[in-house]
C-alpha cells in the first residue's frame, strides 16, 4: 500500500487530523481554483470551505482512483457549477452584493501597493481588464479556461473529472480564447505582442 | 473536411502543447503555408500571454489559520446537527404543568405584573437611564480631524457621483450622431485623480475599510475616464459604464451618503437628548 493509498484510508476512516492535514496540503490550491471561478474573494472563500466540507462528507465515496487534488477539483468545479445555475434562476438575487469586495483584485487585509502610485494603477487597470475578460466568459468556459492555464490541468484529466468529453473540453477552451482575444485585442499592441506586418 | 478547419481543431492542443507528434506534423506544415491560420493562431497565443499577466492575489499567512479554524468551526456545526444529542435535564414547561391549577394562575398574574413594570421603566417616554450628561464642549482634536477626513471623503465622492453620472447616463445613439468631447470629464477625472492619493492617505483607519476600499475601485474608473479619447472614444465609454455597473460603484456612494446622513441624525437625536437632560 502506497503513502498516497494509507493515507486516503485515514481520511475514509473519519481520521479529523489526516483531514486537517489535507486541508494544510490543498487548500491555496483549492482557494485560487475558487477565487479564479469566482472572481472576489469572499465568495472564494466560501467556495472553498464548502468544497472541503463536501470532501469531508463524502470522503468514503472516494475510490482513490484519481488523485486527491484532481477528486478536490471536480467538487470545486460542481460545487461552483450548481451555484451558478441556482443564482441564475433566481432572478431577485442583488446583482451585486455589497458585503463582498467583489471583483476586487486585493484583499481588506492586504496593504496597498507601495512605489509609483501612477504605476500601479495602471498594472491595476490591467489586471482589472483580464478579470473582466476573464469574468465575461460563461462559468462552464471559465471553469475549463482557469483549470487548463491557471492549475495545468491536462484536457483529459479536465474531461474526466468534469464527466465530458475531451472534444467538449477543446471547444469550450476554444471559444474561451477566442473571446479573451477579443475582450483583450486592444493589449496586442501596447504589450507589443502585435505581428509586424 | 477543409485543411485550415483540421489545423484550426488542433489549436487548443497546439497552444498547451498537447499535440501528438503526428498531429504536431501536420500542423506545422499545414501553419508553414496558411498565413490566414498562422494569423489566427498568434492571436490566441498572445491573448493567452496577456492571461500570463494575471497576478495572483497574495494572502496574509493568518488567512489560512483562520480559514482552516473556520472550517473546523463548521465542521463541528455540521457533526452536531448529524448527532443532536438531546438531553434534557430540566423542562419548565412540564413542570408548570404538574402543579396545582391555582399556583399556575398566581405565576401568570405575577409574570404579567413584572412585565408592566418593566415595560413602564423602560419603554415610557419620560424615563432616562441615568447616564452621565455628554460633555458637549470637549471634543477631541482626532474627532476634529476624522470629521473634516469626512467631510472631503463625501465631497469627494459626491463630485465623483456627478461625474459618474454624467457619463452613465449618456444616450449611446445620440453620442454615436453627436460626437461628443470628453475633455470636460477628462479635466475633472484628473483632479479628482489628484486628491485620491492624498484621501487615500487619510483613510488607513480600520473603520473606514469600506470607504477605502470604495476610493480605490473610483480611482480605476478615474483613471479610464482620464485616459478617454477627447472625442468619441465610445468604446472606452462602454467599459467605463460597465465597470462602473459591475462594481456597483454609484450604489456603494449613495449608500456611503445614507450611512453618513444616518450617524448624521442619530448624532442629532443624541445632542438633542443631552440638551433635554442639560434643561432638567
Amino acid at each position: 500500500m502506497t503513502e498516497e493509498q494509507q493515507f486516503i484510508e485515514q481520511l475514509r476512516s473519519g481520521d479529523r487530523i489526516a483531514f486537517t492535514q489535507m486541508v494544510t496540503t490543498h487548500q491555496k490550491q483549492i482557494y485560487f481554483l475558487a477565487r479564479d471561478l469566482t472572481g472576489n474573494h469572499h465568495d472564494a472563500e466560501d467556495l472553498a470551505q464548502e468544497v472541503f466540507i463536501k470532501a469531508y462528507r463524502s470522503i468514503q465515496n472516494f475510490r482513490g482512483e484519481a488523485k486527491l487534488n484532481t477528486w478536490l477539483y471536480k467538487i470545486a468545479i460542481n460545487t461552483f457549477l450548481d451555484k451558478r445555475k441556482r443564482k441564475s434562476h433566481n432572478m431577485l438575487v442583488f446583482k451585486e452584493d455589497l458585503s463582498k469586495e467583489s471583483n476586487n483584485p486585493t484583499h481588506p487585509g492586504q496593504q496597498a501597493q507601495p512605489g509609483n502610485p501612477e504605476k500601479t494603477a495602471e498594472g491595476r487597470l490591467i489586471q482589472e481588464h483580464i478579470e473582466h475578460a476573464l469574468q465575461n466568459l460563461s462559468p462552464r468556459e471559465r471553469a475549463v479556461f482557469v483549470m487548463r492555464h491557471y492549475h495545468d490541468q491536462a484536457i483529459k484529466e479536465i474531461a474526466r473529472g468534469l464527466d465530458i468529453a475531451e472534444g467538449t473540453v477543446k471547444s469550450l477552451l476554444y471559444r474561451a480564447i477566442q473571446k479573451l482575444q477579443q475582450k483583450l485585442a486592444f493589449y496586442r499592441q501596447d504589450l507589443g505582442l502585435e505581428e509586424e506586418k | 473536411m477543409s485543411e485550415c478547419s483540421k489545423c484550426r481543431k488542433y489549436f487548443v492542443d497546439a497552444l498547451y502543447d498537447e499535440l501528438t507528434p503526428e498531429q504536431k506534423d501536420h500542423f506545422n506544415h499545414h501553419m508553414e503555408t496558411c498565413s490566414s491560420c498562422r494569423s489566427e493562431f498568434e492571436k490566441m497565443k498572445s491573448a493567452l500571454e496577456i492571461m500570463d499577466l494575471r497576478e495572483q492575489e497574495s494572502l496574509p499567512g493568518e488567512f489560512w489559520t483562520n480559514f482552516q479554524q473556520r472550517l473546523e468551526l463548521r465542521l463541528d456545526r455540521e457533526a452536531k446537527r448529524k448527532n443532536p444529542k438531546v438531553v434534557q435535564f430540566f423542562s419548565p414547561l412540564k413542570m408548570f404543568r404538574t402543579v396545582p391549577r391555582w399556583t399556575q394562575y398566581l405565576a401568570a398574574a405575577i409574570l404579567l405584573i413584572a412585565i408592566g413594570i418593566f415595560i413602564g421603566r423602560y419603554f415610557s417616554p419620560e424615563s432616562y437611564s441615568p447616564e452621565p450628561v455628554a460633555q458637549i464642549n470637549e471634543i477631541s482634536p482626532s474627532l476634529i480631524q476624522q470629521t473634516a477626513v469626512d467631510d472631503r471623503a463625501y465631497r469627494y465622492l459626491e463630485r465623483s457621483k456627478i461625474l459618474l453620472l454624467g457619463i452613465v447616463n449618456l444616450d449611446p445613439e445620440a453620442e454615436e450622431a453627436s460626437a461628443p468631447d470628453y475633455s470636460r470629464e477628462r479635466q475633472v477625472a484628473r483632479s479628482l485623480i489628484q486628491e485620491t492619493a492624498v484621501l487615500k492617505d487619510d483613510l488607513t483607519d480600520a473603520n473606514r475599510r469600506k470607504l477605502y476600499q470604495l476610493v480605490s475601485d473610483l480611482e480605476v474608473i478615474l483613471l479610464q475616464i482620464a485616459n478617454l479619447e477627447t472625442e468619441n472614444d465610445l468604446p472606452a465609454v462602454e467599459m467605463i459604464r460597465s465597470g462602473v455597473d459591475r462594481r456597483g460603484i454609484l450604489l456603494k456612494i449613495n449608500l456611503e451618503e445614507m450611512d453618513r446622513d444616518n450617524r448624521g441624525a442619530s448624532g442629532l437625536i443624541d445632542s438633542k437628548k443631552t440638551e433635554k437632560k442639560t434643561k432638567i
